[in-house]
């Protein structure tokens, strides 16, 4: 139970992250660097997910992927495939949930590179592709990485919306979030002393690394 | 600018304070009767109550979840001064952990397990369970805390069903037997397994396309007892008591239950 739940939370998070990564980067960069209306709009409805209670967030994402909601519905008569009950819930779960979290941390560091450097590249012929690989990506960095650092774990420990769009099968879509919870109780109190305390250690890191991060980003300013 | 916050948020941490107590003042007032019971036992025991509150002007609170979930939270140490459960192995173990009254226990209802798919599904009757291995997504309680899912493990293990399904992924597990309900009415699973009193009360909705026969699992039971750290024992009792005098039996009847034997 414990090494299938840990092999299916690695491979639910390991995919929602990357796209984690490139979306929440992308939609930080354009938060960051354009103007039109309803920016602050499109801002506050993207960081939805991270204030609501993830049940509601779970509801909507039932109503909308659910057999018989929109795209779930969509989904399936092209396909034949169903995203409820199915480990690929718990992704779409995981990132709906974690990505806030990925486009503010994006925001924030592409707001902090300064444009007088981009400017410099560009004065010196410097494309807008080359300008951003070596100027501001690497300036944004730090600042990225700590996104990537807190959407992984959030999605990692992801429950609630999880829980109602694939369900608590074990083995299929039984995350470490769930499986510590039907540890606890079924009774097998030692398989979720052991999740709790993976996680636990987990979460520590995670802290600490983003804390070294942290300092680095504010030394680059 | 900080200043500013903080004169709001102390006099609402206060006022919050107060608003707790006045609450959980009222709380104390209003629940003098606890009680624990399984998911399926919903509807009838709602209707039980309000007869109980006209006779005795007492209000049961009730708090409905899996028999295993409620069995696991009374172990923890939850209060409930009654726990009504979906099958005799929850009260066993409850015993056993010396959680509960052995002498309180008694069996107030029996049931029995259905298959059954929304009213529309166009599905026929399942003369044969072989025939479930056509449908792509069967939904049960989870066996380990759903004495329901307990019972139709056992049924599809006895035909021998059980591995062919779990291996072709067509089982889909549910944290209460209600649940199994909820997901048939959404139309995420085509069938699922049910009490017949689960049948019996959303009639409109379900379509009974089989009735597994009680030779193949172990008896359903409905027991109920007194856990032993519940704080109204007196009242707990009479409430027990009241479980199996006609009127309440005609209640558990009228959900699809099937009267108790009185030992």
């Amino acid at each position: 139970m414990i090494a299938s739940a840990l092999k299916l939370s690695l491979l639910v998070t390991g995919i929602a992250i990357i796209w984690i990564a490139l979306l929440g980067s992308a939609i930080g960069l354009l938060l960051s660097r354009t103007k039109f209306k309803g920016r602050e709009l499109l801002d506050a409805f993207l960081t939805l997910p991270m204030v609501l209670p993830p049940t509601v967030t779970g509801y909507y994402l039932v109503v909308l992927w659910g057999r018989e909601g929109i795209i779930g519905r969509t989904l399936e008569t092209l396909t034949g495939f169903s995203i409820t009950f199915h480990w690929t819930g718990a992704v779409i779960a995981a990132i709906v949930v974690a990505i806030p979290l990925m486009i503010r941390a994006a925001r924030v560091a592409f707001d902090g590179v300064p444009r007088e450097l981009e400017e410099a590249a560009y004065m010196l012929g410097k494309s807008r592709i080359q300008t951003f690989r070596h100027i501001t990506l690497p300036l944004a960095r730090p600042g990225l990485l700590v996104g990537i650092i807190l959407s992984f774990a959030r999605a990692l420990g992801e429950f609630g919306a999880t829980l109602m769009v694939a369900g608590n099968i074990p083995d299929r879509t039984q995350t470490m979030p769930l499986a510590i919870y039907d540890a606890l109780i079924s009774g097998n109190d030692r398989d979720a002393q052991l999740l709790v305390l993976m996680l636990t250690l987990f979460s520590l890191t995670v802290i600490y690394l983003t804390n070294r991060l942290g300092k680095r980003t504010v030394n680059l300013r | 600018m900080s200043r500013k916050i903080w004169d709001i948020l102390t006099p609402s941490f206060f006022i919050g304070l107060l608003i707790g107590q006045f609450l959980t003042g009222c709380q104390v007032k209003t629940i003098p009767l606890s009680i624990a019971a399984a998911a399926s036992l919903k509807d009838g025991f709602q209707a039980i109550g309000n007869a109980y509150e006209k006779h005795y002007q007492v209000k049961p609170q009730f708090y409905f979840a899996a028999s295993g979930t409620l069995r696991k939270q009374i172990e923890l140490g939850a209060h409930f001064d009654i726990f009504a459960s979906a099958s005799a192995h929850e009260i066993d173990m409850l015993v056993k952990k010396k959680r509960l009254q052995p002498e309180s226990r008694m069996t107030f209802a029996h049931n029995r397990l259905v298959i059954v798919s929304r009213q529309n599904s166009g599905l026929a009757n399942l003369s044969d369970l072989k025939q479930l291995q056509t449908l792509s997504r069967i939904a049960l309680g989870n066996p380990v805390t759903v004495p329901a899912g307990k019972y139709a493990k056992e049924a599809l293990q006895s035909l021998q069903l059980w591995d062919i399904l779990q291996k072709e992924n067509r089982l889909i597990v549910t944290e209460n037997v209600r649940q199994v309900v909820d997901y048939i009415n959404r139309g995420e699973v085509d069938v699922g397994f049910v009490y017949q009193s689960d049948y019996h009360t959303f009639q409109k909705r379900l379509k009974r396309l089989v009735t597994i026969s009680p030779t193949s699992h172990s008896p359903i039971l409905f027991q109920a007892g007194l856990p032993a750290n519940g704080l109204h024992t007196k009242e707990a009792r009479r409430f027990l008591s009241f479980l199996t005098t006609p009127e309440a039996q005609k209640y558990l009847h009228q959900f699809g239950f099937e009267p108790a034997v009185k030992p």
